[in-house]
């Protein structure tokens, strides 16, 4: 960093500074252009989402459990018919199969889309990544307003989507053509993921600019936190495997709205008749498209979660992070290597020899990263002071989730034993462990790590470990049984599983999966408590409550416009816990040593 | 193709045709006229495999005996039962000229040994529906109508029923609609829905009638799934009764 | 119903190369578990060792950990070895080796919403011809040309599939409409049935395979009624399949309404 830029900086920060005495609410708390502002907007939003998202599971899991069987509380609203042309999701309270297929298309949807990469990327990122590099805003702070007001219209649209003549999109998250294109709801589907994509691209393009523009000074690559690494890379994932998706997203809505045909083979036969209207196209050119941004969008999801945990790993252990250097070229080769392991979800296609064995070996490959990330965590834990509180108890879970998350998907990788258990409830077991106790714990760590920045106080801690330990138990009472019972040959997105061989002989799973997810909502109960009275209740904390040594720390709690009363510059790397001949046991990134 | 679109004007007409319904239309014209007679086939049908009811354990049970498919159906004589008999009007439109308001009574559709009851059958343009199924396996009734809109649900419960209102049926004339299930791809029925409820279906001996028509120029018109269709000009008058056999050929 | 599989394991394996697959999926497991545990306990003694105490403070020195970089290199020799002897040469046995193909039944399998046709060629051996104009979904769902010879002794059946033990079987799949997989989990086999492709894939019941009915299912979401997408697998012995066929061939029926409409 030049010394001209970090005098650019000052302006900035004086403007903002200037600007923020004359903002009315509608300027401050709605369409802000200060990123803690739209951090929180995000961070809100997407876990009333996830919220939403899990909600429509536990409708699932009742069918699962208790097939045929009148779905208590809800059913009969499920029921309603609300217009003429409706389509319900339960009839006399029993869930249909077109409803489960909506549930479970929404579900997916929801839970990516919707909540954990507006959590991870737009609401971590964008709270934390600034004030970890020590920068008064993002680089484009109307862009970053615009992001956050394009991603809200497309989950409206979605979540509307119930409500509208056809319903919700039935076709799985995955939404695969032909299926797609001739089933109801996914118009509404498509334009609300046009809106997503859209306001993902212009985040990242932010994130970008600003990670390599906006540092303090002081603070070269190598000192940036190891959560800002992490969002680096996610940055460029989504700059780059996005595109392909929203091209074949228009693709497909105009297949479905304008006549055009590209993913409809010809000759089709739907629903006792020839569809004449279409022809020529290829249902595998989605699915390439399609995992061509999904498999990217695995690690856009696991990548922020990582950095969250590393941070509080080495805040709460007290010493460096072991193998940081390590752990960047890792992230950073994972994000590379994340481009060349798509067709692995498409072995059973049809695949030929040599192309499978390609993606096969890259994605035994891609293991590797994840190895040493993982295994650079867990060794950071030697020699350390473990502070067990509820920020560093999700933390330390994240490692054997991840764990059991990442072996899974060996046996997925290789397309010989992929032939037993694709699209089996062991896929969705393989990236739940990696999606739900893995990123998500991460989140709840990051929530319950930088909540006292965002609102000057802190969470409660007894709430916060009656929280974690359910939500630790049931989490893997709900995805191990379905490592099982895709092993015993359960295919997935069965509405009724009792007509299959392995869906009788593992309906005990079933049940015991969905008590677990019902416990677990009622374990979420003193988070959601928490998370709202602390704002008011909880104790109030300065700047450093953790003891911490990032930058973010440096600015006051909560951050005024601006960030931070004088501009931080960084002196040393991002972990300096317990250096030796200090009283405190801890040495931040921008304190000045006296000589 | 209608369920491909994003059906907003779907919800506008509906809701249009809702008010309307409410709005008493007059009754149409109606009279004292008979017209009936026996629907035959000229020959024999081509002989079918029996419906592979194994695909389904429940209708394997359902039906010890091998079914035919119910479009292949002769009796001994020649007569064909599922013949769909209606009237048009003299120049060959469905429209006979005036509004008949749709029965008050539902259009049953029983979804019942893996079979639609009825297989043929007629309605006036904007009736309502009723679908049941009273097997105890999941079926799945998906409409395949060509000016109208489509209905496509599933009734994974014996004993589930769905009322259709006025607005979520057939409420343009077509002749006739295709109805199947997406389970059980054998299962198919099919309804003529008309503007005016002048129809029958033949059943045992191939036997129409069709009652209370206004005196006037016909005419007879004959659908049948397997058969060639026919119309034949017919003239009635006042409290007076019209015999016609009509032969259909082959298609 | 065939045998149940009351194990939390693979399901029983009734085809012949079906233990090469299950082979690679216990030692892969072993595996998992054994590096699991491993770095489990590490983990676990990491955490009640280091635990913050009064009066301890957290060591800043990075070990030399030599153990992490033999770890790392172990998993990737792991992977190497077992993806060069295990799944390349089994992906390229199901692909490249197909049985003899005069040796093996034929059967063609027509996938739709939802239902599985199963179409077999008959006595003569030769499947008849079939055009999308001849399906009708009730009496002709594979859509055969009543005009062509060989199609006339042709077989069509819905969800249930005949196969001898010991017989190899070689399945020609296409779709009607939307995207299928078949899937036999007794005999691990699994394909995606894509529409506009055919898809050659065969699988060998063992000789001394169970006989009885063995879920066939559709494991790609295929619209409102995919659950209900079940075929069933028999394995016949050549008697039992004889019986089968016989059945099958009274194909001429009455067509006389009586039945149907007697009171």
């Amino acid at each position: 960093m030049s010394a001209g830029h970090s005098h650019d900086h000052g302006h900035a920060h004086d403007d903002h500074a200037h600007g923020h005495h004359e903002l009315g609410f509608i300027r401050k708390w709605i369409f802000s252009t200060d990123h803690k502002v739209i951090g929180m907007q995000y961070t809100v939003t997407a876990l009333v989402f996830l919220f939403f998202g899990f909600t429509l599971m536990m409708i699932m899991r009742w069918q699962l459990a208790n097939p045929g069987h009148v779905i208590p509380f809800v059913g009969s609203m499920l029921s309603k018919q609300l217009y003429a042309g409706y389509m319900n999701l339960a009839t006399e309270g029993v869930l249909l199969p077109e409803g489960y297929n909506a549930l479970g298309a929404m579900h997916g949807t929801i839970m990516v889309f919707l909540g954990i990469v507006p959590l991870a990327v737009g609401g971590f990122g964008n709270f934390v990544m600034p004030l970890q590099i020590g920068a008064p805003d993002m680089a484009f702070p109307k862009l970053n307003m615009m992001s956050y007001w394009v991603f809200l219209p497309g989950g409206l649209i979605m979540l509307a989507s119930f409500f509208m003549p056809g319903g919700a999109a039935q076709s799985g998250w995955t939404s695969y053509a032909p299926l797609s294109v001739i089933n109801p709801g996914q118009t509404a589907w498509l334009v609300g993921m046009i809106f997503l994509i859209t306001s993902s691209l212009l985040g990242s393009i932010n994130f970008i600019v600003t990670i390599i523009h906006m540092r303090a000074p002081g603070l070269t690559m190598f000192r940036l936190p190891f959560f800002v690494w992490a969002q680096f890379v996610t940055a460029f994932l989504l700059l780059l495997a996005f595109p392909p998706l929203e091209a074949a997203g228009v693709m497909q809505l105009m297949d479905r709205l304008a006549g055009t045909s590209f993913f409809m083979p010809s000759g089709l036969w739907v629903s006792g008749k020839a569809a004449e209207w279409v022809g020529g196209g290829s249902p595998l050119l989605w699915q390439h498209l399609f995992w061509f941004l999904a498999h990217p969008e695995v690690y856009v999801l696991i990548l922020p979660a990582m950095g969250i945990v590393a941070e509080v790993i080495a805040n709460n252990t007290r010493k460096p992070l072991w193998g940081y250097r390590s752990m960047v070229y890792a992230a950073a080769f994972l994000g590379f290597m994340s481009f060349i392991v798509w067709a692995h979800h498409m072995f059973m296609t049809g695949m030929s020899t040599k192309i499978s064995t390609f993606f096969q070996t890259t994605t035994m490959i891609i293991s590797i990263p994840s190895v040493i990330i993982l295994t650079a965590l867990v060794i950071s834990l030697w020699g350390g002071s473990i502070r067990f509180n509820t920020p560093m108890l999700f933390a330390i879970a994240f490692l054997p989730m991840f764990a059991i998350g990442g072996l899974t998907g060996l046996p997925l990788g290789l397309t010989s034993s992929d032939i037993h258990l694709h699209d089996t409830y062991y896929v969705i077991g393989h990236f739940h462990y990696v999606v739900a106790p893995g990123t998500i714990f991460g989140m709840f760590a990051g929530i319950y790590y930088w909540y006292p920045k965002a609102t000057g106080r802190m969470m409660n801690e007894t709430l916060g470990k009656l929280h974690f330990w359910p939500t630790f138990i049931c989490m893997n009472c709900i995805f191990f049984p379905m490592l099982i019972q895709g092993m015993m040959g359960l295919s997935r997105r069965t509405y009724d599983p009792n007509i299959y061989q392995a869906g009788l002989a593992s309906l005990k799973l079933h049940k015991m999966i969905s008590w677990s997810a019902w416990i677990m909502a009622i374990a979420q109960l003193p988070f959601i408590f928490n998370f709202f009275v602390s704002m008011f209740a909880g104790k109030k904390v300065t700047e450093n409550p953790w003891d911490s040594t990032t930058l973010e720390w440096a600015a006051p709690s909560p951050p005024p416009h601006g960030n931070f009363l004088t501009e931080p510059k960084a002196h040393r790397d991002p972990y300096v816990y317990s250096p030796p001949g200090r009283k405190d046991d801890f040495l931040p990134q921008h304190v000045v040593l006296e000589v | 193709m209608n369920n491909r679109c994003w059906n907003t004007t779907s919800l506008v007409a509906s809701l249009t045709l809702a008010l309307l319904a409410g709005s008493a239309l007059a009754d149409g014209k109606m009279g004292t006229a008979t017209v009936k007679g026996k629907i035959s086939a000229d020959g024999k049908p081509t002989p079918g495999a029996p419906i592979a009811m194994g695909a389904d354990k429940f209708c394997l049970a359902a039906n010890p005996k091998p079914v035919s498919p119910q479009g292949k159906l002769i009796f001994a004589d020649g007569t064909l039962p599922y013949a769909f008999v209606y009237i048009k009007s003299a120049d060959g439109k469905l429209d006979l000229g005036s509004k008949y308001t749709p029965p008050a009574e539902a259009l049953e559709i029983d979804q019942s040994g893996c079979m639609y009851k009825p297989h043929v059958a007629g309605m006036v343009a904007g009736q309502t529906m009723k679908i049941v199924n009273t097997d105890d396996t999941n079926h799945n009734i998906h409409s395949l109508p060509t000016k109208n809109k489509s209905f496509n649900f599933s009734q994974p419960k014996k004993g589930m029923t769905k009322d259709l209102v006025s607005a979520e049926t057939f409420n343009n004339p077509e002749v006739m609609v295709h109805i199947k299930c997406d389970v059980h791809p054998w299962m198919s029925a099919y309804i003529g829905v008309l503007p005016h409820p002048f129809f029958d279906t033949t059943k045992k001996g191939g036997e129409f009638t069709i009652k209370n028509l206004p005196a006037g120029k016909y005419k007879l018109a004959v659908w049948h799934e397997e058969w060639a269709p026919q119309e034949i000009d017919i003239e009635v008058k006042d409290g007076e009764t019209v015999e016609k056999d009509v032969k259909l050929a082959k298609k | 119903m065939g045998v149940q599989n009351p194990g939390y394991w693979l399901p029983v394996d009734l085809s012949k190369y079906g233990y090469k697959i299950d082979d690679l999926i216990n030692i892969i497991h072993v595996f998992m578990l054994i590096l699991f545990v491993g770095w489990g306990i590490f983990f676990v003694y990491c955490l009640v060792r280091f635990r913050a105490k009064p009066g301890h403070r957290a060591n800043p020195e990075l070990i030399h950990a030599k153990g992490s970089k033999y770890a790392e290199i172990g998993v990737a020799i792991f992977e190497a070895v077992i993806l060069l002897g295990f799944s390349m040469p089994v992906w390229a046995a199901y692909k490249h080796a197909p049985p003899d193909k005069d040796k093996a039944q034929h059967v063609r399998v027509v996938a739709q919403q939802f239902a599985w046709n199963f179409h077999y060629p008959g006595p003569d051996g030769i499947f008849g011809k079939t055009d999308q104009k001849y399906i009708d979904e009730a009496a002709n769902p594979v859509g055969l040309d009543p005009n062509d010879p060989h199609a006339l002794d042709d077989i069509v059946d819905v969800n249930n599939l005949h196969v001898i033990r010991g017989k190899p079987v070689m399945l020609r799949l296409s779709s009607k409409d939307v995207i299928h997989s078949f899937w036999i989990p007794v005999m691990r086999v699994k394909q995606d049935v894509i529409p506009g492709t055919v898809f050659p894939i065969w699988f060998e019941p063992a000789e001394n395979a169970t006989l009885g009915e063995f879920d066939i299912t559709c494991a790609q979401l295929c619209g409102n009624n995919h659950f209900k997408m079940r075929g069933a697998v028999h394995i016949d012995t050549p008697e039992s399949f004889q019986k089968w066929l016989d059945s099958k061939k009274v194909s001429t029926q009455p067509v006389n309404a009586e039945e149907e409409f007697k009171e």
